[in-house]
Parts: C-alpha cells; structure tokens; sequence
C-alpha cells in the first residue's frame, strides 16, 4: 500500500511539474466545466462495486484534482473538470488500484483529453480483486519468526536490463511467523523472505556468529534456485513457507576518522552489484561520535561497499569504500570521512540572446549510473548558476528537469570534460565546474496511434529511441483515448518510433526488444526546429 | 516449577545419559522454564551482567532441558536476563522495572544452583479493524498507546504500530504489561481529496474515516483502555472505523519571496494527535503563494513551512486551530529567522559541545550549533517561537548549570529569541559522589532496590538512579552539586519517580542529602516495599 502511496505521490508531483511549464497557455476567459463519467464493476464477478473512489489527475495546467465515490450502481462522475489533460484512477481497500486504460503491472494509464464542456462518458473500470499470498516464515526448527520481510519480486526493466524488484509488494510477518501479501496483481512472482534484526546476542569464542540470509522461497539463498509463484486476480496462494537458511556471519568493526563536533556518523553496509536488492536492512551501525568506532553484527560473507554519511546534514553525500567479507572476523577498517566539496555550476544558453528563455526553477539532477544509488540535486537560480551540495564521487547522469519550453540540452561538461553517452564521471576533488549548455530550437513530434484498419487506438505507449543509444534522450508517451501524442523538447538526432501493444515499461531500453520490432517502427531524423506529424501503426505483441 | 517436576527432568536427564557438568564454586546454574506452562524452555539466550556494571556480561545457551550454568564467575551481584524467538529480553524476577530483578549473589566458593527462570512469552493483542459496512479493512494502521512516565509527565505515549492484512486483522506483539489505548488510523482516507481551486470552498465540510479508539470513539478520552497482562494473549480487539469530518485549509505565504519550491505541513500539536494525523500538507510551486490542504481533521495544529532541501532555508509557523468548517485566508510570514551567537563555558574547554534549540514534538525540527575551542558557537534561523536551550557531547564530567540569556539566568525550557541575543551556557563538574545502602523491612540488606536521586531543583537531566547490588549497597558516581533527595523502591516502574503524585506518598522515607562540589557523602535507605496488587 505504502509503495502506491509514493507512486500516486509521485503522480501527483509530476502533474504539477507539468502544470508549472505549461502556465503561459492558461486561458483567460471562462469555459463551461467538463466531466468524466462511468461505471466501475468487478473484474472477475462483473458486478457493479460501490463506494470507489475516482480520482482526475491534472496532466495539463488549469486542471484540478477532482474526485468522486461511485453510488450502489458503481456509477460515478467527476464534475466541473477544466479542459485538459487528465489521468484518472481508481481506489477500493479490496481491489488492485487501477489507473484507467493502464495494463498489466504497469501504472501509467491513458490519458483523457477534455474539451471545454465535454462530457466524456464510458470510463468505465474493471477492477481485479486483491491476490494474496500468504505463508509463514520458519526458522531451522521450524519455529515461527516475526518480523521478517516478505516480498513479492517479478523482473521490470531498469535501464534496460531485467532485473527483479519488489514489484508484487510486501508483508511483515506477525508473531507467529505469519505473511500475507495483499494488493497482487495478477502475475508470476517469486517471494524473498529478508530478515531484519540480527547479531543480538554475543558471538561465539572464534568471533562468528550465526545470521539467517535472505531466503527464496521454499529455500534457496538466490534467484535461481526459488520457485515461482503464479497468482491469479482474486485468489490466494497459501502456503508459501519459506525457510530461512542459517549460516556463519561475523562483526565489521572499524573506526571513522576526521569526525567533526555535532555530527552524527552511520555506517552502511550495501551488497556489490546487488541492485534494487542490494540495500538489506539493518546491515548499518551509528558511529561512536565519543571515538569514530562503529560495529556491525551479522555481516555473512560476500562483496560489499561500505559507507559512511552524516546523518545530521541530509543534504550531504558520503564516502564509499569497497569491503571484502570472508568467514572472519574483519577489524580495524578505517576511513577518512570527508566530505565531498560542493559542485557549482551553471546553465549557459548557446544562440541568440533575443531566444534566451527565462530560468525558472530549473532542477539540476545527478543521476547516479549505478542502479539503486543516490541521486544530488539543486535548484537553479534565475540567472542559471546553480550549487550542489556535497557530491560523493561517482558516475552521473546530469539532467535538467524541465527543459525551458522549445529548448534542448547540446553538452554538458565538467571542467571542460565532456558527459559521454554512458555519463560523467565526478572525482573526489568535484573536478571543476560544471556546464550544463542549452539551446533554442527543440525539435517536436506529434502524431496518432492506428490499428491495422486505420483507426485511433487509445492508450498506448509510445517510445522514441535515439540513434546514439544516449540514456538521457530516450522518450515515453502515452497516447490519449483519441490515440494522440506529443513528444516536446527534442533533442535533434535520428529517432526510431515505436508504439508496441501492451509494452512493459522500460522495455524500450532494451536493445533485444527494439532489435524485434525495429522493422515495423518509424525512422525519423530530427533536426532543430523540426516539427513533425507521424501516424504510427500499433505493432501487434510477438 | 515445582521439585517434583525438577526430579523428572533430572530422571530423564539420566536415561537418556546426559551427565551434569561438575559445577565451579563460582558459579549460577538453574533451569529456565515457559512462565504460563512451566515447562522447559530450549534455545534460550542467557546474559549474567553484575549490578555494579563491572566486568564484561558473561553469556551461555541453555541445554535441551533449558537448564544452564554460568562458570567461573567472579565475585559479586548479578542480574540474569534471558531472550529466545518468542520472547523478547527479560531479566529474571523483574516487575513493573524491566531494567531490574533478582540479584544473585555470587560469593567465594558457594555456588547459586537452583534458580528457576520464569520466562514471559511476548504478549499479544489482536482484532479485526472493519469499515462502516462491517466490511474488513485492509491496510489500515493500529496504533498502540501506552500509559507511562516520560519527562515526568504521566500520559498515553507511543508502544507500536502495525498494519492490517487484507482480512482487517491485525496483531501487535511484544507489549509490555499495561495499559494501552488502541486506535486504528485509515491513513488512505482523505488522500484523495480534490485539489485546490481557485473557486470559493464548498460550504460543508468533507468526510473521511476519522482515527478510531477502541472500543469505538474519536475521542482518545472517552476510549476504553485494554490492560495487557505479561505474556498475555488478548485478542478480539475490534474497532469500525468512524466517518468524520475533514476541512481545507487555505491560505498564502507573505515576505521574503521564496525561489524554491515550499512544502507547506500541518502538523498537530500532540504526540498522539501526531502519529494518528495522516501527514497533511501541500507545495508551493517557485513564484507561487498560495496553498490549500484538504482532509484535515478538527483539532489543533501548528501550520508549518519550510524550503526543499536544495535551497537557503526560509520558515514560517503558526499555531492554528480547525474545527469543522473551511479556512480560507491564513497568512503566513516567511523568513529566514535571525543568527543567535553565545559561548559555552567550562573550565578545561567545552569545544565540541553541542548547542541544540529544540521545539514542542520537534515542529521546528532542532537547530544545532557546535562550540569551537574559544567555546563559541552560531544559532542559524532561529524563528520567534519558544525552543528548548539543551547540550549534547559534554565534555568528559560535565552538566549543564546555568542558561543566561542577555546577562539573565532563565529557564532553559522555555526560551524565546529577539535579534542580537547573547546565549551565555556555563557548565558545572559532576564531581560528587554517593555511597549507600538499602535495607529491608528486617534492617538487613536489600538488593535489586531501585535507588533514586531527586534534584531539589527538579531539572530532569540532574536525576540519578541506580540498583542496589547484593549487599544492598551502592555508589553513585558523577554527581552535580547540589541538594538531593535519596530513595529506594523495591518496585518502581521507569520514569515513575519523576512523578510527584509517586513520590509525595512516600516522602517520609526520603533522606536529604547536600553534595558538595568533590563532596562525598554516605546514606541508609529503607526500602520502599511494592504494593500489593
């Protein structure tokens, strides 16, 4: 529940980014209201549901977020809408929560299109009642354990690679070892058990120590050796107990040096490589402010990467080192705690001065090349200068989140170092400053999706896929119920366009799955100040 | 666990050939038995700490039988406690104070044998959280309160929290003995409200699942509370969710103009009302000013708004009070608050001392400020709302004695800040110290006692406790000067002593003692017995 909490919040975030750039275009006049009505019935007994809410996210400005609750008939409408750009969901505590038009595990939905004083009628939801799995978590002695948590993982793109995430959902176990993972949606997951506290007690005379590591269910420590399970909408898996498996841990203990008064160091240990996995919980310790020491319990052994941040200055980074773990007790680790210098910068328009747009709150991010770690950010002030504060060294993606209207990034570049396509690589020393270099004459593409026989097809994904492979210049949209899209901001390059039935998302980072539709796509070469219009014909799924 | 039952565990110790270890003269050995079945109980962690805190903390596993020994323990006072899966850490023959129990006194060349572990499993207390409908209700918080002391105030603090399934039921487990308010908390509900508008607000209010106490209130005061015995397994605590009513609230930031996006919270002015408000808040887009926060339930709050973390902190509060109709036209001056600067004093050098500026339930977060080798230290955005003046990282032996603001001494508890404001924090040594023992109803020794030292001054960080070791003795060490009064309690539940409705009964035991700077004193006590429940 907590993660479609963050997603919807994250929707709702999104609408009002997109609401700010696009103020200019706010009519001054008044227009007749529209609204958005509909039936909403059970996906699997087909009758009709009361007491969902409906809810209309603005995707455009002069939208507002509008709700309604169906009646005993599961009918509701959403009144007095501006025109615009909407997403609409639906919530019910015992049904899958559902944008409209979205398919399978995906969120994203179709976008409605509302024209002044429409009253667009037929949005109608079928909602799948919750799945569950449920089962217990076990310990050597097939005693119950509690608070272990239980996730439901299923493989979604990240960057173009498969990879698993708790995508299912999650449950702590209650005192008698219990789980119940509600709110599945229908699908083919497989359950890691990860257990929480540990290293409690004293460890034995040889210094080790006895920990439990995350299990798959039945009783695999990896991926490969679980069993998957296969939900169905509205039915419960049962009896998905999961054995943890025991084995030898041991203690990291180590010392912090150059801690300054009033901070509040905490160690962390990640996995190497471990992904969207790689964070375990409560594999970290504070750091005795009195000595730099620290401790950390249960620790079995592998590849990790250990570091240290200051709690009490959030906005800061940290400092990383990698850490091998065998069977022994490891000591003595120390490291210096610096903090990293601050990255300060500035957005550089290149073209006439007449062109130049206004900076507006433009928000700089690093985006982290290594999936799962963090990300720094900064507002740009008016005159494009902008400051990040304490960036750790690393790998980055830089982005400008958003792009002034019919403007688009050329470079960007470090101390006069330029981002490649697989990103910019920031040294301890911060490396200079940094350029983020932008120009008018965004190319723009506008176009409708079309089945076999010519006619709009509602509510399908959109891809543009760059030439170059350059992470930061693929693009998504989602077509409305009219079948239209819009992708603006362009950078000019060759372009593949795809719009495949009932695409995953992120699979159009994939090369495999570009490679298997490329033929039946839309080459398109952008150049500044393009404009183009594209019909796409909807690629059936293979 | 009675002898008879011990005999059988010997017996079948026997035949299945299990051979005691031959028992060192130091040394504690016994068994640890289930407290509500009195049978053995295996794979039990122990810990042997003594009472005087000195030496390491000897651990040791009990056998299949649940018996254990400790070995070659040194001479002295301990404390047993034992945990296993199923029942969080105890101490043996601990009451209403977890952190005390039987004291087993360990002498030269006599062994403690025969001591009987009653182990508590972790309570429980579980129920089903149903919609108005009577239908389940998945995904609901409960949210468990319990009646105890903190900072000498008596009231419903928070003891757990957990979520329903999707069958409306949930369990809250490892709870200790007491009485607790139970409350389920639809944090869902209201999230999808409409959003602001620039049109006039409805004239009625909106409706959510308000936050329910059981057995069925909005109202922490009129909600039954469930007393919780050790170990006990209490279920049917079931509560329906209670529809009421949520406003909007409106309004627009003023002064300095902000050029990052503002997040704009309101949070209530309880700790209860705190954990049971579903986070209502709003942003404000760079340029913008104005806000509307929608599902808010009656009550009182304070309206807060701080800058994104990515840029220069500007804040504003405002103490607000809604009831059940809109609010529109609330003004909210933002500022960038002032600088207080001050220096920390202490013979020796306070440098790394921690000055913090605290505020009720945090609204304010703490601003924090180091003092460097001269003792001084910078207060950044400090706001006109009163703060608490405390320290953090004192230097070795040191307490806070005195908060002079502009020359005046003043209570650190409750300190407002006009701009140009001089902190002056003088640091005192705790150098006295305290001896003593606790005697029983019989004038002989009593150990486990729960000592406690009262500052005549009431100041909360100058109290001082300790538990009396096998001789019934004590030290207390580091002591600030000043004026105390001493007393031991047999039974005493943490923090209780802070109480004075606890302490007035009993104050004709008390003994008053005046410590010195490096001033050393010794004291009798007579134990204070339990009541009898």
């Amino acid at each position: 529940m907590k993660c479609l909490m963050i997603l919807l919040s994250a929707a709702l975030l999104a609408g009002a980014f997109q609401e700010k750039q696009q103020e200019q275009a706010k009519p001054a006049v008044e227009e007749k209201k529209a609204s958005i009505e509909g039936t909403i019935v059970d996906g699997v007994s087909g009758s009709p549901l009361k007491n969902v809410t409906v809810m209309s996210l603005p995707a455009t400005s002069g939208g507002s977020r509008a709700s309604a609750t169906t009646d005993e008939a599961g009918h509701y409408i959403l009144k007095d809408l501006e025109a615009g750009k909407y997403m609409v969901y639906a919530r019910h505590p015992r049904h899958v929560l559902q944008m409209y038009g979205s398919r399978g595990r995906s969120m994203a939905g179709t976008p409605l299109n509302l024209a002044a004083g429409q009253a667009l009628k037929g949005i109608d939801f079928k909602l799948q009642p919750n799945a569950v799995i449920s089962g217990k978590v076990l310990d050597e002695e097939n005693e119950p354990l509690k608070d272990v948590s239980v996730s439901a993982l299923a493989p979604v793109y990240q960057r173009g690679r498969r990879q698993y995430a708790p995508t299912g959902g999650m449950a702590n176990t209650n005192d008698l070892g219990e789980f119940r993972i509600s709110n599945v949606a229908a699908g083919k997951y497989l359950v890691v058990a990860i257990p929480r506290m540990q290293g409690g007690g004293a460890p034995a005379e040889d210094g080790t120590e006895s920990a439990y590591l995350p299990t798959y269910y039945p009783n695999s420590p990896d991926a490969s050796g679980a069993a998957p399970v296969t939900v169905t909408a509205g039915t419960e898996v049962g009896g998905t107990d999961i054995r943890l498996i025991k084995t030898k841990a041991v203690r990291v203990r180590g010392k912090v040096l150059g801690m300054t008064a009033g901070q509040r160091l905490y160690v962390q240990l990640r996995q190497k490589d471990g992904g969207m996995l790689g964070m375990m919980p409560g594999r970290g310790a504070p750091v005795k402010p009195a000595d730099g020491s620290f401790e950390i319990t249960a620790v079995t052994p592998g590849s990790y990467v250990l570091h240290v941040r200051d709690g009490s200055a959030p906005r800061s980074g940290g400092v990383s080192v990698p850490l091998e773990v065998g069977d022994r007790p490891v000591s003595g680790v120390t490291m210096d705690f610096v903090l990293p210098p601050d990255v300060s910068g500035e957005i550089v328009f290149d073209g006439e001065q007449s062109q130049k747009p206004t900076f507006k709150a433009q928000r700089i991010v690093l985006e982290a090349t290594d999936v799962g770690l963090a990300q720094a950010m900064a507002t740009a002030a008016e005159d494009g200068t902008f400051q990040l504060k304490s960036v750790s060294p690393g790998k980055y993606f830089v982005r400008m989140m958003p792009a002034p209207e019919g403007t688009y990034v050329s470079s960007v570049t470090l101390g006069g170092q330029r981002m490649a396509d697989d990103g910019l690589e920031i040294p301890p020393g911060g490396g200079g400053k940094l350029e983020i270099k932008l120009r008018a004459g965004a190319a723009q593409v506008e176009g409708t999706v079309q089945d076999a026989e010519g006619q709009p097809v509602s509510g399908a994904m959109v891809a543009m896929i760059p030439k170059s492979k350059s992470y930061l210049l693929y693009q998504l949209s989602g077509a409305d119920q009219k079948g239209a899209f819009t992708f603006k901001n362009v950078t000019p390059e060759d372009y593949l366009l795809l719009a495949v039935q009932d695409m995953e998302p992120g699979a159009h980072m994939d090369p495999e799955f570009v490679k298997r539709y490329e033929s039946k796509g839309e080459k398109l070469t952008l150049k500044e100040n393009d404009r183009k219009g594209v019909t796409l014909k909807l690629i059936p799924k293979e | 666990m009675n002898l008879l039952q011990w005999k059988h565990v010997v017996a079948a110790a026997v035949v299945l050939g299990v051979t005691f270890p031959r028992l060192a003269a130091e040394s504690i050995s016994g068994q640890v038995v289930h407290a509500l079945t009195g049978n053995p109980l295996r794979r039990v962690t122990l810990t042997a700490k003594r009472v005087d805190g000195k030496g390491e903390p000897a651990t040791t596993q009990v056998d299949e039988y649940g018996r254990f020994v400790f070995q070659n323990l040194a001479a002295g006072g301990y404390l047993l406690s034992g945990e296993r899966n199923g029942f969080d850490r105890q101490i043996h023959g601990s009451r209403s104070n977890p952190n005390t129990g039987t004291v087993l006194a360990v002498k030269d060349g006599q062994p403690v044998t025969g001591v009987v572990f009653r182990l508590f499993p972790n309570a429980v207390l579980s129920g089903r959280v149903l919609d108005a409908d009577g239908e389940p209700m998945p995904n609901v918080g409960v949210r468990v309160f319990r009646r105890q002391f903190y900072n000498g105030k008596r009231d419903w603090y928070p003891a757990g929290g957990v979520q329903t399934n999707d069958r409306g039921e949930y369990r809250v487990s490892g709870l200790r003995a007491g009485r607790y308010l139970v409350c389920a908390v639809d944090y869902s509900s209201g999230f999808d409200m409409p959003g602001a508008t620039n049109g006039p607000l409805p004239e009625s209010p909106d409706r959510v699942n308000a936050a329910t106490f059981y057995p069925g209130t909005t109202e922490p005061e009129r909600a039954a509370p469930v007393a919780i015995a050790r170990g006990e397994d209490r279920r049917g605590i079931d509560i329906q969710l209670i529809k009421g009513t949520a406003v909007r609230v409106r309004g627009r930031v003023t002064g300095e103009a902000a050029s990052a996006m503002l997040a704009v919270g309101l949070r209530p002015t309880t700790v209860m009302q705190a954990m049971l408000a579903a986070g209502r808040g709003a942003l404000i887009q760079p340029g913008e000013r104005t806000f509307e926060i929608s599902g808010v339930r009656p009550g009182s709050y304070v309206l807060t708004v701080q800058s994104m973390r990515d840029a220069p902190v500007v804040s504003a509060f405002l103490p607000i009070e809604v009831g059940e109709q809109h609010i529109d036209g609330v003004e909210l001056p933002l500022s960038e608050g002032i600088e207080i600067a001050g220096s920390v004093l202490f013979e020796g050098g306070a440098k790394g001392t921690l000055v913090r500026l605290g505020t009720e339930s945090s609204l304010a977060g703490v601003i924090a400020g180091p003092a460097n080798e001269r003792g001084e230290f910078k207060l950044k955005g400090v706001h006109s709302i009163p703060y608490r003046v405390y320290v953090a990282d004192l230097p070795p032996g040191a307490y806070l004695r005195t908060v002079k603001l502009n020359g005046q001494i003043i209570d650190p508890g409750n300190v407002s800040f006009s701009p140009g404001a001089k902190l002056e924090i003088q640091l005192g040594k705790t150098s006295a110290e305290l001896k003593g023992v606790v005697l029983g109803a019989d004038e002989t020794p009593f150990a486990g006692a729960t000592v406690v030292l009262i500052p005549q001054s009431g100041r909360a960080a100058l109290y001082r406790t300790a538990i009396s070791d096998q001789e019934g003795t004590f030290l207390i060490k580091n002591i600030a000067p000043g004026r105390y009064k001493a007393l031991a309690w047999e039974d005493l539940e943490p923090e209780a002593y802070r109480d004075p409705e606890v302490v007035k009964p009993v104050e004709d035991r008390a003994v008053h003692v005046a410590l010195e700077e490096n001033g050393r004193s010794e004291v009798k006590l007579n134990v204070i017995p339990m009541t009898k429940e």
